[in-house]
């Protein structure tokens, strides 16, 4: 896994270069926007980390034109700017999530890794969570290697929850992902189905953490 | 608000209508006094014609008749029944003819009127009471055959007064009318010459509180456009100080963050690489250093909620429950770190604000609340619509709470209730009061639990927003 980090700061950019290093991926590192488009033309990079306040070319720009380019690299925004609205955050630029400095590193490290994870799992149509594995083609699933047997409900619900993880997953939005199942789906039939859901997966390293009153998230 | 006393100010419509009204009611009112005045005279004049007249006749009969001295009185007498005769209405005629040894013929009860005498053949007119009753007397000297005499005559007043009745309802009704429709069009008209300035006001009161665009100025009237104008300046002034601030927060964010950020992270790097001895170091470094992060974010947050600040930010409609959905991911970890159960009761609610300044506010109600939990503690996270119409954002915890002679006090800046958790900056209900400030939406604090229970209070922190005041369009 590569990582192409856009980041001016030589304290925040060497903190960095060596925690993600430490993590397992392959860090490349420039401190200006400029000479980006270039160093991703290639297509060896899995993940872009790009501040937004940086010296000359903006990272919001930087972000807008790898888009326009048809580059389709996750990208992570790192931003000093909180509160900002939704517009400077890059989202609706095409940044795919974003974080505020400062941010704790094991927080930054789930996030890329969701990140990377998300846009593999389009690519290979492959999605593994910890020691879980989900075939999205073929709607199989493994857990620590050995084959999962789930019904289309069951697996729809733990993709929805795979895919976001590690995001807390509202019980309305899983009720959503198994409308075409159901026309309505209550809240109490969602819980049924994670409870078959936690019974199939034991103790096998993966948890459906519930978060009181809203829905669920997994846990590795 | 403060309760101002309802003082009444001098308006501008008061003032064209007194400085109009009052002259013109002036003039109107003289002008139906010299009616009034002018046709009196007339009938007056018109009397004393007809006395004089008679004074003149009988001046001339004494001339006729003074070879016939001794039957003058009764012939004067006959003369006069006759005049009496001809006479319209009901007024009497009395008359007296003094000469030089006394009366020569008529009443003798005149000869009290005679006044100094005036020159010959000149008659002089003037008013006289007598027993409750008004005489027009006109004294006529003349020198005639049988001496000088003064020919006296007197008319009672009736028909005079009768006509004098009639011209003041011919002419003052009249008047007094047009007095009324004058004034009453002068009403109407500063009333109608008042309505641009009423419809300006209008546009002006109508506006969002957070609208700093420009007032249309087309089509209106030449003395407005001046005052228009200033209005637009003062906005466009405000507005640019606005985004000067906002500039000026946002370049102060990135220099306070992104060194903050490189040290936080090295300082957790170095945790991981370190001896036992320095490790213990280490974690001290980076608690002050989460301290100082959040302090920093929270006074960020209270210059950027600011009402200065925030001129420049637009509101739009913010998903109370999928921001509280949000905020789970946020502080779920920072809860099981803690070892407090953090719940949710998200029901539908749509609010007119800012996504980020909620953000903030959520954000320092759920850190307080974990931050205050005892451990295996809950901490619910409410929000609903309520009867009324107002959105409620509710967060409790099963803590210490806060007793009520403090809890003014809590919303200070730098605040720290006696016994409060330790590592607080002090700033953060400042945030959560701010925000609401901006929402229009009161914060209250209550014991969480009923007052029977055997446990500790816990708080609970109301934010309630009022139903969408200027909920229209103010820039999306």
């Amino acid at each position: 896994m590569r990582i192409l980090l856009v980041e001016d700061d030589p304290l925040l950019s060497a903190g960095l270069r060596d925690a993600l290093g430490q993590a397992g991926y392959e860090m490349d590192h420039l401190a200006a926007a400029e000479p980006a488009p270039d160093a991703l033309a290639h297509g060896m990079h899995d993940l872009a980390i790009v501040d937004l306040g940086l010296p000359g070319m903006d990272g919001l720009t930087l972000v807008r034109r790898l888009r326009a380019a048809g580059n389709k690299l996750p990208i992570l925004v790192l931003t000093a700017r909180d509160g900002l609205s939704d517009r400077v955050s890059g989202l609706n630029d095409g940044a795919d999530d974003y974080m505020i400095k400062p941010f704790l590193l094991p927080e930054l490290l789930a996030r890329v890794q969701a990140l990377i994870r998300r846009s593999q799992s389009v690519a290979s149509s492959k999605l593994a969570v910890g020691p879980l594995m989900l075939d999205l083609s073929t709607h199989e699933a493994w857990l620590a290697g050995e084959p999962l047997p789930l019904t289309g409900r069951e697996w729809d619900l733990l993709q929805a929850l795979a895919l976001a993880a590690p995001k807390v997953v509202a019980k309305r939005r899983l009720a959503d992902s198994l409308s075409r199942w159901d026309k309505e789906v209550t809240d109490n039939a969602v819980e049924i189905y994670v409870s078959r859901l936690r019974a199939k997966l034991g103790d096998g390293g993966l948890v459906i953490r519930t978060v009181r009153g809203i829905g669920y998230r997994i846990d590795v | 608000m403060k309760e101002t006393k309802k003082v009444r100010r001098p308006t501008l419509r008061g003032r064209l209508l007194r400085t109009v009204g009052w002259p013109l009611f002036a003039v109107l009112l003289a002008s139906a006094f010299y009616d009034y005045y002018s046709a009196l005279d007339r009938a007056t004049d018109s009397q004393d014609l007809a006395l004089e007249r008679i004074a003149i006749a009988l001046a001339s009969r004494l001339d006729l008749d003074a070879d016939d001295r001794d039957d003058l009185a009764p012939h004067l007498a006959r003369t006069m029944a006759a005049m009496q005769k001809s006479g319209e209405g009901g007024d009497r005629l009395h008359y007296l003819v003094l000469g030089n040894g006394g009366v020569v013929a008529g009443e003798p009860d005149l000869a009290r009127w005679t006044g100094p005498a005036g020159r010959l053949d000149e008659a002089e007119f003037a008013d006289r009471r007598i027993a409750g009753e008004t005489l027009r007397v006109t004294t006529y000297p003349h020198l005639s055959s049988v001496g000088p005499v003064t020919v006296i005559v007197a008319e009672t007043t009736g028909r005079r007064d009768a006509q004098a009745r009639i011209v003041l309802i011919d002419t003052v009704t009249p008047d007094l009318a047009l007095v009324v429709l004058a004034l009453g069009l002068v009403y109407l008209g500063v009333h109608w010459g008042m309505r641009p300035l009423e419809r300006l006001r209008g546009t002006v009161a109508a506006r969002a509180p957070d609208d700093l665009s420009p007032l249309a100025d087309d089509g209106l009237a030449g003395e407005l456009l001046p005052l228009v104008r200033s209005i637009n300046a003062l906005m466009a002034n405000l507005r640019a100080s606005a985004e000067s601030q906002q500039a000026f927060l946002s370049v102060a964010a990135h220099q306070l963050r992104t060194p903050l950020a490189g040290m936080q992270t090295q300082i957790e790097l170095a945790r991981k690489e370190a001896g036992s001895q320095q490790r213990a170091r280490l974690d001290a470094l980076h608690e002050a250093m989460l301290r100082i992060s959040r302090s920093t974010s929270q006074m960020l947050a209270l210059a950027r909620s600011g009402p200065q600040a925030t001129q420049a930010e637009s509101f739009v409609t913010v998903d109370l429950q999928q921001l509280l959905e949000e905020s789970a991911s946020s502080w779920l970890d920072f809860a099981l770190a803690s070892q407090v159960d953090l719940g949710y009761d998200a029901q539908p609610v749509l609010v007119r604000g800012s996504a980020w300044m909620l953000r903030e506010l959520l954000g320092n109600l759920i850190h307080n609340a974990i931050r205050h939990s005892p451990p295996q503690g809950r901490v619910t996270v409410r929000c609903s619509t309520q009867a009324d119409g107002a959105s409620l954002l509710e967060v409790e915890d099963e803590g210490p709470g806060i007793p009520p002679a403090e809890r003014s006090k809590v919303f200070e800046r730098f605040y720290q209730a006696p016994g409060a958790a330790r590592g607080g900056s002090g700033l953060g209900l400042a945030v959560v009061q701010e925000v609401a400030l901006r929402h229009h939406a009161t914060v209250t604090l209550a014991d969480a639990a009923p007052p029977a229970g055997d446990g500790p209070p816990g708080l609970r922190v109301s934010v309630r927003f009022p139903v969408a005041v200027g909920a229209g369009p103010s820039g999306v």
